[in-house]
């Protein structure tokens, strides 16, 4: 249940740009933790290194303790899922052939086994796309293409789920209903790390916030300490006002700071 | 899962038929009855020495074409990926073109500069492609790489040191199964057989990029590894071939179409299935050259040229409506 994906000192690159300098981070597992920050602020490119896709500039990765470019490809994709943002669906694949593919870091030369199955429809069932298992995924609506896709990276069971904008054009009840499938998975153990662009979606789902502008962290906390007007203002350029209600915590914006 | 046992079934059965076929039919149609009744017929020259040598490497290359035609559209992710279509073909017949002013020769030179010109023309693909899969990319980097190797055989063709280089060259340029010996199928079998070994290991790693680059290498895919097995695979299945037989465009292209409704379109599931359909597409195209009554024998690289331009032309018809 305890676990820790760490990033120290870490400097990552797109080409020669700099997106990313000599961040020091340590998350846990059994969290929602949400990546917040403008357009190009470094989000994508921080997923793409904590799971192991960006290789650092400088500066390292550690899961629990360990090296993560020192372990092997499948290795690490046994541990650590992710889903990237606009997945891509290049063949009109069965859902439930499509959602086998999160068991690929897992199956050995024989291909799926009865177990494996049994994980898939529990993936499946989990992320609520149970109704879609023989569909045709190219012809999926946006909503159900969301799900499926969750359904993929649960699949795969990971220690860490890293979702980069798993919510991105998707109807509110459809927010939710995702949002609340990645919860839930956190509550279970699993670590998640989700970045979004809804301040108030992730004030309401996250355990700890994280602002990003610039390629440097502004915030570091609680929903209700990190996304405080200040830090908003630096970030986004906005002005902002924070309400709690019975529901929660909820972040009005408005307009240009 | 069964019902794609029962295609790859059917597809084998159909290759020993066109197999059979091409071994007892032609301009003269072997008694085979007659034959087996006298084993010291010479007619038996005739099924060894010269049918045999044609069947095998229609198998072969077919095979080839149908096997790297499909790891190429499932590894660019493209229904339009094919090594005729994207210039792979025309890059290994440069490499055939060009040894003839080599001040040297030994037995292995074509085969070997054929699947050179393959390797570069695939490597030249994939780079200049790049990691961003994009359809219209790709497809461009194929026109070039058509144009740069077809630029070079036609000066080869103008600047040919003897008549019979250029007969060489126009047999490199449409590809033709007639008069091979055993000789051309010891030269390009194994490396045939290799290039297909080293395409089929891709095939989780193609299932994988289904959901994209990114997508795969998360899911613990050696992306660089499978881009050297296809590679490598297709240099060796497509380029050995054309050393031998020249280009025969096509299977690759249609071979995974015709199949993908039947088996799926996963990947990996289309792999062996390609490989059967393909040996019987080039199969039955030789076959369907040999028997065409004609004065002169049509060569097969012409006779699927003349098929696939067409189905070239279905597929963009019934694609245009997703590109656009």
């Amino acid at each position: 249940m305890s676990g820790f994906l760490e990033a120290r000192g870490l400097t990552l690159k797109r080409g020669r740009r700099e997106v990313l300098a000599g961040l020091d981070l340590s998350l846990n597992r059994g969290e929602v933790t949400v990546l917040l920050g403008p357009n190009g602020a470094g989000k994508s490119s921080l997923l793409a290194g904590l799971c192991g896709l960006l290789r650092p500039a400088s500066g390292k990765v550690l899961l629990d303790g360990e090296d993560l470019s020192a372990l092997s490809p499948a290795a690490r994709a046994r541990r650590i899922g992710f889903l990237p943002q606009t997945p891509e669906i290049a063949w009109p694949l069965e859902v439930r052939i499509l959602v086998g593919l999160g068991r690929t870091p897992h199956i050995g030369a024989r291909g799926l086994s009865g177990e494996d199955a049994q994980i898939i429809d529990a993936a499946l069932a989990e992320a609520g796309a149970a109704d879609l298992a023989d569909r045709d995924a190219s012809t999926l609506s946006g909503g159900e293409r969301a799900r499926v896709m969750i359904a993929r990276v649960l699949a795969g069971e990971p220690d860490w789920l890293l979702a980069d904008e798993p919510l991105a054009g998707l109807d509110p009840g459809c927010q939710i209903d995702a949002a609340q499938t990645l919860v839930r998975r956190a509550r279970a153990g699993c670590g998640v790390v989700l970045t979004l662009h809804d301040l108030t979606l992730a004030a309401r789902i996250a355990d700890r916030v994280l602002v990003l502008a610039e390629g440097k962290l502004l915030a570091d906390g609680p929903p209700e300490v990190a996304l405080v007007p200040d830090v908003l203002a630096r970030a986004f350029g906005v002005r902002t006002a924070l309400r709690r209600g019975p529901e929660g915590v909820t972040v009005d914006i408005l307009g240009r700071a | 899962m069964t019902r794609r046992r029962i295609v790859i079934a059917g597809l084998a059965g159909l290759v020993l038929v066109l197999a059979a076929a091409s071994l007892i039919l032609g301009r003269t149609s072997l008694p085979l009855a007659d034959m087996l009744a006298h084993p010291e017929d010479p007619l038996w020259a005739v099924l060894v020495q010269l049918r045999l040598p044609r069947t095998l490497l229609a198998l072969l290359i077919g095979a080839g074409l149908g096997l790297s035609g499909a790891a190429l559209q499932g590894f660019t992710r493209n229904p339009l990926a094919d090594p005729g279509v994207l210039g792979v073909s025309s890059c290994a017949a440069l490499g055939a073109v060009l040894t003839l002013w080599l001040p040297f020769a030994f037995p292995l030179l074509q085969p070997l500069a054929a699947m050179a010109g393959a390797l570069a023309g695939v490597g030249l693909l994939l780079g200049l492609s790049g990691s961003a899969g994009s359809m219209t990319v790709f497809l461009l980097a194929g026109v070039v790489l058509n144009t740069i190797a077809g630029a070079g055989v036609a000066l080869a063709l103008s600047l040919a040191p003897t008549p019979w280089a250029v007969n060489g060259i126009i047999d490199w340029l449409m590809g033709s199964l007639a008069d091979r010996s055993l000789e051309d199928v010891t030269f390009a079998g194994p490396f045939i057989l290799v290039g297909l070994g080293l395409l089929v290991l891709t095939g989780r790693a193609l299932d994988a990029l289904t959901l994209g680059e990114s997508g795969a290498a998360s899911l613990g895919i050696d992306l660089a590894r499978t881009r050297a097995l296809l590679a490598a695979g297709t240099a060796l299945a497509v380029g050995a071939g054309v050393a031998v037989a020249g280009v025969i465009g096509f299977a690759g292209l249609v071979t995974p179409h015709l199949l993908r409704p039947l088996v799926g379109a996963r990947p990996s599931g289309l792999l062996w299935p390609s490989a059967l359909g393909g040996a019987a597409i080039v199969l039955a195209g030789d076959l369907a050259v040999r028997l065409t009554p004609s004065a002169a024998e049509v060569r097969l690289g012409v006779a699927m040229a003349c098929l696939g331009g067409p189905f070239f032309l279905f597929l963009l018809l019934s694609l245009r409506r997703r590109l656009g």
